[in-house]
């Protein structure tokens, strides 16, 4: 591990890789600046670039993209309260006040060092925990990874929205759409329609950028009246500094949201939208003046800052032990690791030990470049949050029919764009979550193979689910979650009739 | 261009009834679509349609409960409203138009297009800063995707 360790570093030490990285984190700082435009977004826009790049060039850029997108939305929620990203919500709630009270350059440069301390922490985690996890996994077989693909797909469709029968209904349309193109065992032609554009199935990119992309241009043309955004900006170089003594203050609030943010983002399902609310609750209540919570906190600010961005390497943990996406981001993420002939799982850590090192080691050197970038990002984005939306959305529009073009060079992939963007678009509207339908898409093919390869290898005996000690856990586990899951979708129900017989 | 907004109350109702009618047609498909393959094949774990058979009884089963959900606690149904319908439309056009456009004369007219007609549906009214951008943003594109990275973008029909 020490040598792969070194020969990492080693990777690292060519400048391109720093030119990447740095591109990269300023794009996610300035897609994350801009409000409207997510890190899913910009993720899966400028993943199609690094297709064209050296695997340590192209998955730098993505990592540091992601990694600006999440800390970016932060600028924003402070300055004009408006958070540039779902999981910067909480941040809005104190950052905002403290910088109308005339606070802005603190609350910026707490959002900041809260950020990079709990992304540093969260990132030796990842270190520590994957390599020892992977040898476990190493051992799964069929039956371990098909039981692992349905828990991870049940866990995204209860959690990632408010209904769970919204949630599978998404997933299983994610999994009716994975169907489309060659049967991978038996190489029949599923649901192609005799037509040869859909013989290699849909797309995952383009319908992503479509989902997430077009439907978020189509959702900001019914909200926008055009020209500057709502608000103007304070200026975020008056009023004190952080100090270290009142960083000193705020570290076990860090440590804390840290702790949290890490412990979600490890779970598939749960995102940094969710992480940075719980952080900042739980601050809120351990609190010693909770009453200034909402009203221009410090430690709301640090404990929403730094519960989100603890999910950013934490959330790579399933993705890449097991090949499992835990949100979004990771899901584009997954697709760009699979097009430089990467293969997340278990595997990873034995076939391409140093560019996995190398990997983790960017994300450790890149808080360093995190920290030199936010600062300037804090002097001089400004201006960039309020460029009007009648400028900007028109151009990364373009850039996404470019880009979901670029993918496979074909056509026929701006088709899977657009009828992605419009069923986003409706999926927003009426309320069911985007998230399972992509993870669903991704997991189908790998939970197909394994069930068929574990039926294959029991002749056909279910038995095999029950007989493996490894197995017999997970379905335990996965009893245990749907008995759960039965018990909070009936509670409502019990609950209205029990009042009802009250009030009557 | 603004209008009134569109609204359906009970919106879980339709898509309850939307993902019962997908799920129906992917069983009514399957012969045709999986190798002859019928909704049988939802016993048989290692038949190419097994997949196929179980999402569409599952559609089928999700989308009944969330009708009948919607019958049952109409309070707790979704609302489906658009403030901006003539706008979303617009929108929605403005895009479909520049899909159908980078078959018809290719992507970079098409991109052109693009931003000066979605900059005039988001309401931006600084017409010569659109046209600039709508001048200057296919020749970006052309210059990182075709001079750059080598993707040949496409000509359209003539």
């Amino acid at each position: 591990m020490v040598e792969n360790i070194l020969s990492a570093f080693a990777l690292l030490l060519d400048p391109i890789v720093f030119v990447a990285a740095i591109g990269g984190l300023v794009a996610g700082i300035m897609v994350g600046a801009l409000p409207g435009l997510t890190a899913t977004m910009a993720v899966a826009v400028l993943s199609p670039f690094t297709f064209f790049m050296d695997t340590m060039v192209g998955l730098p850029f993505l990592l540091g993209t992601y990694k600006g997108a999440i800390y970016g939305g932060s600028i924003p929620a402070i300055l004009i309260n408006t958070p540039g990203t779902a999981a910067a919500a909480a941040t809005a709630a104190d950052g905002n006040a403290m910088a109308r009270a005339g606070k802005a350059r603190l609350a910026l440069q707490i959002s900041l060092v809260a950020s990079i301390i709990a992304d540093l922490l969260a990132t030796l985690v990842l270190i520590a925990v994957a390599a020892p996890l992977a040898a476990i996994a190493i051992r799964f077989g069929a039956p371990e990874f098909a039981l692992l693909y349905v828990i991870a797909l049940t866990l995204i469709a209860a959690v990632s929205g408010e209904d769970t029968i919204k949630g599978l209904i998404a997933a299983t349309i994610g999994i009716a759409i994975s169907l489309i193109g060659l049967d991978p065992m038996s190489g029949y032609q599923r649901f192609t329609f005799g037509s040869v554009q859909l013989v290699a199935g849909i797309s995952l990119v383009p319908l992503l950028i479509g989902m997430f992309a077009i439907s978020e241009i189509i959702v900001n043309a019914e909200e926008s009246i055009s020209g500057r955004r709502k608000g103007d900006a304070i200026d975020p170089n008056q009023g004190p500094r952080l100090t270290l003594a009142r960083l000193k203050r705020l570290m076990p609030t860090i440590l804390r949201s840290t702790g949290i943010g890490t412990g979600l983002g490890s779970l598939p399902g749960l995102g940094a939208e969710i992480s940075c609310w719980i952080s900042w609750g739980v601050a809120k209540r351990r609190s010693k003046n909770p009453e200034q919570f909402g009203r221009g906190s410090e430690e709301g600010v640090a404990a929403a800052e730094a519960g989100n961005n603890a999910v950013c390497p934490a959330a790579l943990i399933p993705m890449l032990v097991f090949g499992i996406p835990g949100d979004t981001v990771t899901a584009v993420l997954l697709g760009a690791f699979m097009a430089q002939g990467l293969m997340p799982g278990p595997l990873l850590f034995t076939r391409d030990p140093v560019i996995l090192y190398a990997l983790f080691a960017f994300l450790l050197v890149s808080n360093v470049l995190l920290l030199m970038l936010g600062f300037a990002a804090i002097r001089y984005l400004q201006r960039i949050i309020q460029i009007p939306n009648g400028l900007l959305y028109p151009v990364v529009t373009v850039f996404c029919f470019a880009g979901a073009y670029a993918v496979n060079n074909n056509i026929y992939d701006i088709v899977v764009m657009m009828a992605g963007g419009i069923a986003g678009y409706v999926m927003r509207k009426i309320s069911m979550p985007i998230p399972p339908l992509i993870i669903g898409l991704l997991l189908a093919p790998g939970l197909e193979r394994s069930l068929r390869q574990s039926l294959v290898m029991s002749n056909g005996s279910l038995d095999i689910f029950v007989t493996r000690p490894g197995a017999l856990t997970l379905v335990v586990l996965f009893a245990g979650f749907i008995a759960f899951l039965v018990w909070r979708t009936v509670r409502p129900y019990t609950q209205s009739t029990v009042t009802g017989e009250t009030t009557s | 261009m603004v209008g009134a907004a569109a609204r359906i109350d009970r919106i879980d109702l339709v898509t309850g009834l939307a993902v019962t009618s997908v799920g129906v047609a992917i069983i009514l498909l399957l012969p045709a679509e999986v190798g002859g393959e019928t909704i049988a094949a939802v016993g048989n774990m290692t038949s190419p349609a097994f997949f196929a058979a179980l999402s569409g009884i599952a559609l089928v089963l999700l989308g009944v409960a969330l009708a009948g959900r919607s019958l049952i606690r109409r309070q707790a149904c979704t609302t489906f409203e658009v403030d901006q319908p003539l706008r979303v439309l617009a929108a929605s056009g403005v895009l479909v138009a520049g899909v159908a456009g980078t078959f018809v004369v290719g992507l970079l007219p098409s991109a052109a297009a693009i931003v000066i007609l979605l900059g005039l549906v988001f309401g931006y009214r600084r017409y010569w800063l659109l046209v600039l951008i709508g001048a200057v943003c296919p020749i970006v594109v052309y210059v990182l995707f075709e001079r750059m990275l080598l993707v040949l973008l496409p000509r359209g029909w003539f």
